[in-house]
């Protein structure tokens, strides 16, 4: 597995490569992706990615919107710190 | 009444809509009716005619393709929606129900007498409009509803939402900006989109190859269309999300209810002594575009269509069902089969409806999957009030054709959710919906 470091801004980085590519620059880490377009067909996506890249398994107890609405909320998931059901 | 003829220019229809023109067809071919929809907003207050009116009036001088007509020119060219016909008004009827007073003039014995007679539909000669038919109904001297009657060739159940919360926003501000709906592009050759379709194309015939079940029986067969839904309390629903926490968080809830609606048809089928099936479950997922100004695309049917095989092991509790197809979802998504199936919309949507559907009832021995499904969310993006009223409550009637014969379908409104089984009385009984209704009381409530 590549050593990624893992930050907010990595996460809006995926987020926009991936599912989200007109992302505005500057979107902080606070923002909400879900305003910005993002849908559960997108988490889904993300949910793969994560894995791919960061080897982070997403239980099903961890997909909540909650744990994918910003850059901060998914390092978050990703470093162990869920947000919650 | 004042109209206008409005100077649009031909509107393909999407990839989805292809699929949507060959089930409409299906259902045409078995009785004469197309596959319509009823949807329904029950409010507090009183109805405003005049408003109403005004808005029925208003909504297809902004919305061309509400009296659009659908054509084909040649075999082999893309269906489009044709937008010269003149922007007649949607048709609207005001009623009563009996014992209570107001000013009109017909009176009916109850909603559901309306309810029942509107999801019959119509025989539909001609694929013009009207596209939709308004009921207003004084149900009490403190609430109303509205029923929408609407064809599935032109909007879908999303796209309903949106079209009320736009009206609602007119109702508000008579001036404000209507959607400009997009514009399908595809600028892929045939043989590009071919080469794209072939990881879809060999699923779907994979999907055929071990036989599942539909309460059709694989046959095309008509029937008075019925439904059956019931909602449940904002305390029933507080609990339902605190059950369904349990197995998974709230972004799972599109895999429960697909796994609910595979749940409730085992049950009808094992009542007929029919054990060790498999199942075809379908799954619509939302991909909205949006016009230029960022606003959501009201018309046409845009969905990616997932197809997943649940077998009775993995039926035995919901939790196990809605892992199964969340494992099955992103295998398709690893293998980007939602953008293969996308590709083969896009080359199917010019062959004529009963090409496709005998192409794919041939791979899958009559049948196209065994039940319909779809959880549309929080209605109208969590819309609370309608043309000047609280709402109560909302509710989507779908009808279904055959095969597959029935359908289980979810939406929630003011924190209520309400689970719908529709389905054709040649297909299920009322019994056998009675077996649902207690699957689903159980799964969701642990009654």
């Amino acid at each position: 597995m590549p050593a990624i470091a893992i930050s907010p801004g990595t996460m809006i980085e995926l987020v926009r490569e991936t599912v989200l590519p007109d992302l505005p620059a500057g979107f902080s880490a606070e923002a909400d992706f879900f305003e910005a377009g993002l849908d559960s067909m997108g988490v889904m996506q993300l949910v793969m990615y994560l894995e791919e890249r960061f080897g982070k398994k997403v239980d099903p107890t961890e997909l909540s919107r909650a744990n994918f609405r910003s850059g901060l909320a998914m390092a978050a998931l990703v470093m162990g710190q869920v947000a919650g059901a | 009444m004042k109209t206008g003829i409005s100077a649009v220019p031909p509107f393909p229809i999407t990839g989805t809509d292809g699929f949507v023109v060959a089930l409409d067809y299906l259902s045409r071919s078995a009785d004469g009716r197309g596959l319509d929809a009823l949807s329904e907003i029950q409010v507090c207050g009183v109805p405003d005619h005049d408003r109403l009116r005004w808005l029925a009036a208003e909504l297809p001088r902004r919305l061309p393709l509400l009296h659009a007509t659908l054509r084909k020119n040649g075999l082999f060219g893309v269906p489009y929606w044709e937008c010269t016909g003149e922007a007649a008004a949607i048709p609207i009827e005001f009623h009563r129900i009996a014992g209570v007073e107001g000013p009109e003039a017909s009176m009916i014995e109850s909603i559901s007498t309306l309810r029942r007679k509107r999801m019959q539909g119509r025989q539909r000669t001609t694929l013009g409009p009207p596209h939709i038919h308004l009921d207003v109904v004084r149900t009490s001297s403190g609430t109303w509803s509205i029923l929408m009657n609407w064809s599935h060739l032109l909007l879908d159940g999303t796209g309903v939402e949106l079209l009320f919360r736009h009206m609602d926003e007119l109702w508000n501000e008579p001036h404000a900006i209507s959607p400009v709906q997009p514009v399908t592009r595809n600028d892929k050759p045939w043989w590009r989109l071919f080469q794209e379709s072939e990881s879809c194309g060999t699923h779907l015939m994979n999907l055929g190859a071990e036989p599942f079940v539909s309460a059709s029986r694989g046959k095309v067969v008509s029937g008075r269309r019925c439904c059956l839904w019931e909602t449940f309390s904002k305390e029933e629903t507080a609990r339902i999300k605190l059950t369904l926490g349990k197995i998974g968080g709230d972004m799972m809830r599109t895999f429960f209810y697909a796994g609910l609606a595979a749940r409730c048809h085992q049950v009808v089928f094992q009542s007929r002594g029919n054990t060790n099936l498999s199942y075809a479950i379908t799954m619509p997922v939302q991909q909205r575009p949006k016009d230029s100004a960022g606003r959501t695309a009201i018309f046409q049917n845009h969905m990616s269509m997932f197809f997943y095989i649940l077998k009775d092991a993995d039926l035995t509790d919901l939790a196990k069902a809605s892992k199964a197809l969340m494992r099955q979802h992103m295998e398709h998504l690893k293998l980007k089969r939602h953008l293969s199936f996308n590709s083969m919309q896009l080359l199917t949507r010019c062959m004529p409806g009963k090409t496709m559907l005998d192409l794919v009832r041939l791979a899958q021995r009559g049948e196209i999957a065994s039940c319909y499904h779809a959880y549309t969310g929080s209605f109208g993006e969590g819309m609370s009030s309608f043309c000047g009223g609280e709402i109560l409550n909302a509710i989507h009637m779908p009808t279904v054709n055959a095969p597959p014969g029935s359908g289980l379908f979810v939406s929630e409104c003011q924190d209520q959710l309400t689970v719908t089984v529709s389905y054709l009385d040649t297909c299920l009984s009322e019994s056998e919906t009675e077996l649902m209704r207690e699957r689903w009381r159980s799964d969701l409530l642990g009654e």
